[in-house]
């Protein structure tokens, strides 16, 4: 048992490695952190709503290309494998199916994690940079451009000096960059007690958060399980049309299924349901989503996506690779 | 002798979307593979060869027949953990260093921490790449590439070891150090099963050989059983003059009634090309790591096989 731990971590990290290293999370990473940084600006002054806009849009960010880093790196890192050989090599050591299928699944949820919390610490600073009714702050969305170049501009250093790979040292760094600029933000004088409103902050937008990161973990699941038998073109889009299924499932399913229409209940508890992720209302003017909601949410997240790997790992254990 | 393997009535059928049989690449394939013996595989593209290997290592499910390797299913990890496979093609880890991918593969065994660096360094030296144990292995060249994959192969002191075209798209040098550490690895007691379509390599480390034609076992034997011709025989006789040579002929003739030919024996292209690249590396110094010694050093690590099931 302790062997197999030891076997799926490793699996999980090379994983997680392996696509870091590739220019799709940095580069998606990025442009949430941009888009993040500029919403004040471009938003601001408009609805005298500033921190909610800012709210909404980074965690509509969030849902959505996470769902495009969600789907486009699981279809890949289990397609690839397969294709290229390298699932094969893997799978010749003492490695079982079950384990090397859910190592793969936990490598792409630990790149999600990552993103997650980037975009959770680009979405707290982003919040302080319009600090009231039109005004803003632009040493906060200063930072977050900073944050970007810094972690660019050494991790280009490094590639060229110590030959570390750039994309994945330019992620990590850009965390590191983004944790620092907070903490600058934090202890900047003026204003009132700038650390306390950063913490406020942060508590309300983490439940927002965990459950976004919750629906990208049940696509991550939905998206491998359909890479563990198609190609990568048509897992793309089949996953997303499970994606835009259940974004729709209320109005397609739900009448028929108050009816007691059998096929329609069942396509309703079959299909994911985002509704119940998405709570960015809740924390308008000065509310917060509470933890038992967020209790349930996992509860519900976790069971689908065990649901759906279990379907998965059936689909790929008798696989010929 | 004990048999590793024990393939009987083996058959692979490939089948389409549909689920309709498209390809039946192994057809009712029966041979055993015994303890400390290097088999060969042997067949033109397209034969089977690889197939038989993927379903060797539990990677393709036989459509019948009965198949066990180290007296268990290939799909045990127990069995797999006792198992090095070399593929056709260099599928490793792009992103990955030629130290990180080593230590990975490390990893997937029950190794500790230092006995894990301690392969990782011993294997990175015999492939001659401890040089180049920092790049990527997405950038290495065809001869790295593949060097890396043998030593994969080996990181867990396999008892079998499977190896998928193991010269494939090396050069003469590469080749002959491959082939050297297979029949080193041979010695120490390890039980090797090849594929190859180069006859001349099969014949050079093969003790016996399966051939394969569309999926079909055609022969199979020992190579000299299979290779030898017992109604001719040559006698080697150091260089005579014509004076010499000459009765000697007749006697020859007088006894056997034919006419017997004579001729100096050639040598092995192979050796002369090593030869002249070794001579050549003495005056240009070399920067690929690739080493030309009279005896390969295998990684200390590599035990003598156990080779019982």
């Amino acid at each position: 048992m302790q062997q197999v731990l030891r076997s799926c971590r490793a699996l999980t990290v090379q994983t997680a490695v392996e696509i870091l290293r590739q220019p799709l999370p940095v580069l998606v990473t990025t442009l949430a952190a941009t888009l993040a940084a500029l919403f004040p600006l471009v938003l601001s002054f408009q609805f005298g709503e500033e921190g909610r806009l800012v709210r909404d849009g980074v965690l509509a960010l969030h849902f959505t290309l996470g769902v495009y880093l969600a789907a486009v790196a699981a279809s890949a890192t289990l397609g690839r494998e397969i294709q290229s050989g390298s699932g094969a090599l893997v799978l010749s050591k003492a490695v079982s199916h079950e384990l090397f299928y859910f190592s793969k699944f936990l490598g792409v949820v630990l790149v999600l994690a990552l993103f997650t919390l980037c975009i959770g610490l680009a979405a707290v600073l982003s919040t302080r940079v319009g600090v009231a009714n039109y005004v803003v702050d632009p040493r906060a969305g200063g930072l977050i451009g900073m944050a970007i170049a810094f972690a660019y501009l050494l991790a280009g250093v490094l590639n060229y000096w110590k030959g570390r790979p750039f994309s994945s040292t330019a992620q990590l760094l850009f965390v590191l960059a983004l944790l620092v600029s907070l903490g600058l933000v934090a202890v900047q004088p003026g204003g009132s007690d700038p650390a306390s409103s950063l913490m406020q902050t942060a508590l309300r937008l983490a439940p927002a958060l965990a459950l976004v990161f919750m629906a990208l973990v049940m696509m991550t699941a939905i998206t491998m399980a359909l890479a563990a038998r198609l190609p990568a073109v048509p897992v793309v889009v089949l996953a997303a049309l499970v994606f835009l299924l259940g974004l729709i499932k209320s109005p397609l399913f739900g009448e028929a299924s108050a009816r007691g229409n059998i096929a329609a209940r069942l396509a309703s508890v079959l299909a994911p349901d985002w509704q119940h992720f998405w709570l960015v209302d809740a924390l308008a003017g000065g509310g917060r989503i509470p933890m038992g909601y967020v209790g349930w949410a996992g509860l519900y997240a976790a069971a689908y996506t065990g649901g759906i790997l279990l379907v998965g790992i059936a689909f790929f254990r008798d696989r010929d690779v | 002798m004990s048999a590793i393997i024990q393939a009987d009535g083996l058959e692979k059928v490939f089948r389409d979307f549909w689920r309709r049989p498209r390809v039946r690449a192994v057809k009712a394939l029966t041979f055993e593979v015994h303890a400390g013996e290097v088999f060969g595989l042997l067949g033109p593209n397209g034969s089977g060869k690889s197939t038989t290997m993927k379903m060797l290592l539990g990677l393709l499910h036989p459509t019948a027949g009965r198949l066990t390797v180290l007296g268990a299913p290939p799909r045990d990890v127990r069995v797999k953990s006792r198992i090095g496979y070399m593929p056709e093609e260099s599928s490793l880890y792009p992103f990955l260093t030629a130290e990180e991918t080593l230590d990975f593969f490390a990893r997937l065994f029950p190794l500790t921490a230092a006995e894990r660096r301690r392969r990782v360094a011993e294997l990175l030296e015999m492939a001659g790449l401890t040089h180049a144990r920092h790049r990527l292995v997405g950038e290495f060249s065809k001869g790295m590439a593949r060097r890396i994959c043998l030593a994969q192969a080996l990181i867990n002191d396999p008892d079998l070891i499977l190896l998928d075209e193991p010269t494939s798209g090396l050069d003469p040098v590469g080749c002959r150090q491959v082939k050297d550490c297979i029949l080193a690895l041979a010695a120490r007691g390890k039980t090797i099963v090849l594929s190859s379509h180069l006859l001349a390599d099969v014949e050079d480390l093969c003790g016996r050989i399966a051939i394969l034609y569309n999926g079909v076992l055609c022969a199979l034997g020992g190579v000299r059983d299979l290779l030898e011709e017992p109604e001719q025989m040559q006698i080697f006789l150091p260089a005579l003059s014509e004076d010499r040579r000459l009765p000697i002929l007749a006697w020859l003739r007088d006894q056997t009634g034919v006419e017997p030919r004579w001729d100096h024996p050639r040598r092995n292209l192979e050796r002369f090309f090593l030869e002249t690249v070794r001579e050549a590396r003495g005056r240009v110094p070399d920067q690929t790591g690739v080493r030309i010694s009279e005896e390969i050093r295998l990684a200390p690590f590599l035990s003598g096989s156990r080779g019982e099931t």
